[in-house]
């Protein structure tokens, strides 16, 4: 009895490890055929949000005297359902500075500067608008700025 | 008078010393059959197995167990294995043939998307066992996996598809 | 009327799409929130030589008959010239109105010569003056001199 015991607990415990099976047998008919289910969850991704790419040009130049440039970039996602994606863009400085230190200022608007609720599976570019004017007030140099690209994902 | 009766008693008498002789049925009697060297009478009687039950029914069974469900995380691209096991006990001459398949060519299917996901089976062609399997499983292990570039091209969801198990019993030829 | 001489370069008022020489990225493995640097910075090689500029200056300076005030006559400097270099205005003349073979003397003074800065907007004026000895000594007709406007980038 006692060997019996044993073997039924080691069964039943070996059980407990084994992932849920289905079985076929003699009885359900020949042939005889059933289904098991394959599955994705996205548990991995409920802390980050998933995934995004936001491509943007690295540098962009202005020819000396002109007024409106146009830049885009692109943002594609591919978030979990709940989470949506903000995209904010901004210049560090009113004005682009040259190595003398004379300034040149520059105004940056258009869509692309703040947009929120990204959805989660895009593909989509949005527009900036790089505004110069003062062309004449500066010496014909080099001058630079710096606009800050800011990705948040929102995961409620 | 009493002769009649002695003659009917012992016609009732041989009657009820008579043994029902049924078609199996061996009987060892005085000389029959003959003593052997050691002086003894032996017959021989076979003991047979039947191939049903006590209830009459094929007494034949099998069981393929295998998993009911398989999981990936989201981006999980390694094989699962979708392997199944065999315990049988079949007829001399039977045989199983088991074989996996992917439902619709493993599309994967979530009900708030028209995209689709699918999942790749390899080795899922039939295998054959034989009469006695206990715990068996096929040489070539049948395995499930989702490749890259399907989770990339679809939104994040909980997609779903489906394996078919069948096991088909081959009779033994007459 | 005023001549211009002009040797500028032409302001482009139409929008340009740049494309960009290479891209940046942002994804979720730079944080959350993720955030990224880009340039933006002026192309000055389209500018010809050393920049362009404006001098504007009257056609005509006319003196009254016997007037020894100064004629005043305004030059505008405009420039847009590359850092560090500076534009020399200078107007000359050889002083001396003719009429066939009369003559009449006169003094050119004034900002017969000016340096303007890369980036500037500036007003000035030369004067002719003809003294009173020269009108007396001078049948009257109508003289005529060439003042000479000079710019260069130094």
């Amino acid at each position: 009895m006692k060997k019996v015991i044993s073997v039924l607990m080691a069964v039943a415990m070996l059980a407990a490890l084994m992932v849920p099976a289905f079985a076929l047998t003699e009885a359900d008919g020949n042939p005889a055929s059933d289904t098991a289910e394959v599955k994705t969850n996205y548990d991995n991704l409920e802390a980050t949000g998933g995934y995004y790419t936001v491509t943007y040009p690295a540098e962009t130049t202005i020819a000396w005297g002109t007024v409106d440039t146009t830049i885009q970039y692109n943002v594609t996602t591919q978030l979990i359902p709940t989470a949506t994606l903000n995209v904010t863009v901004k210049q560090d400085n009113a004005a682009m500075a040259s190595a003398t230190g004379k300034q040149l200022p520059y105004t940056l608007s258009g869509a692309g500067t703040n947009v929120t609720g990204i959805g989660p599976f895009v593909d989509t570019d949005y527009e900036l608008n790089i505004n110069v004017t003062a062309w004449g007030d500066v010496p014909v140099d080099s001058y630079s700025d710096t606009l800050t690209f800011e990705a948040t994902i929102v995961n409620p | 008078m009493k002769k009649i009766i002695s003659v009917l008693l012992a016609v009732a008498m041989l009657a009820a010393l008579t043994v029902p002789a049924f078609a199996a049925d061996i009987t060892i009697s005085k000389d029959e059959p003959a003593a052997g060297p050691d002086g003894a009478q032996k017959a021989t009687v076979d003991v047979v197995t039947k191939t049903t039950n006590t209830e009459g029914a094929d007494a034949y069974t099998y069981s393929v167990t295998f998993p009911a469900s398989f999981e990936f995380a989201w981006g999980d691209t390694n094989a699962k294995s979708a392997t199944y096991t065999v315990t049988s006990q079949l007829l001399l001459g039977a045989s199983l043939d088991v074989s996996v398949a992917a439902n619709n060519g493993g599309e994967m299917t979530n009900e708030n998307t028209a995209s689709t996901l699918t999942y790749t089976l390899t080795n899922g062609g039939s295998t054959h066992f034989t009469e006695v399997n206990n715990s068996a499983a096929p040489t070539a292990a049948p395995s499930v996996s989702i490749a890259k570039e399907e989770y990339d091209g679809v939104p994040i969801a909980a997609y779903t598809g489906t394996l078919t198990y069948t096991v088909t019993y081959n009779a033994p030829t007459p | 009327m005023k001549k211009v001489i002009s040797v500028l370069l032409a302001v482009m008022m139409l929008a340009a799409l740049m494309i960009p020489a290479f891209a940046a990225t942002l994804d979720q493995t730079g944080g959350n929130p993720a955030t990224g640097g880009a340039t933006v910075k002026t192309d000055t090689s389209a500018v010809t030589g050393d920049g362009a500029y404006t001098v504007t200056y009257d056609a005509e300076i006319s003196v009254p008959w016997n007037s020894t005030a100064a004629v005043s006559s305004n030059y505008t400097v405009e420039t847009h010239l590359k850092t560090g270099k500076q534009l020399l205005v200078t107007a000359t003349s050889d002083g001396i109105m003719t009429y066939n073979a009369l003559e009449l003397p006169y003094t050119l003074g004034g900002d017969t010569a000016y340096t303007a800065g890369a980036a500037e907007t500036a007003t000035k004026a030369i004067t002719v003056t003809v003294a009173q000895s020269a009108w007396d000594e001078a049948p009257i007709a109508e003289y005529t001199d060439t003042i000479t406007y000079t710019a260069e980038i130094v």
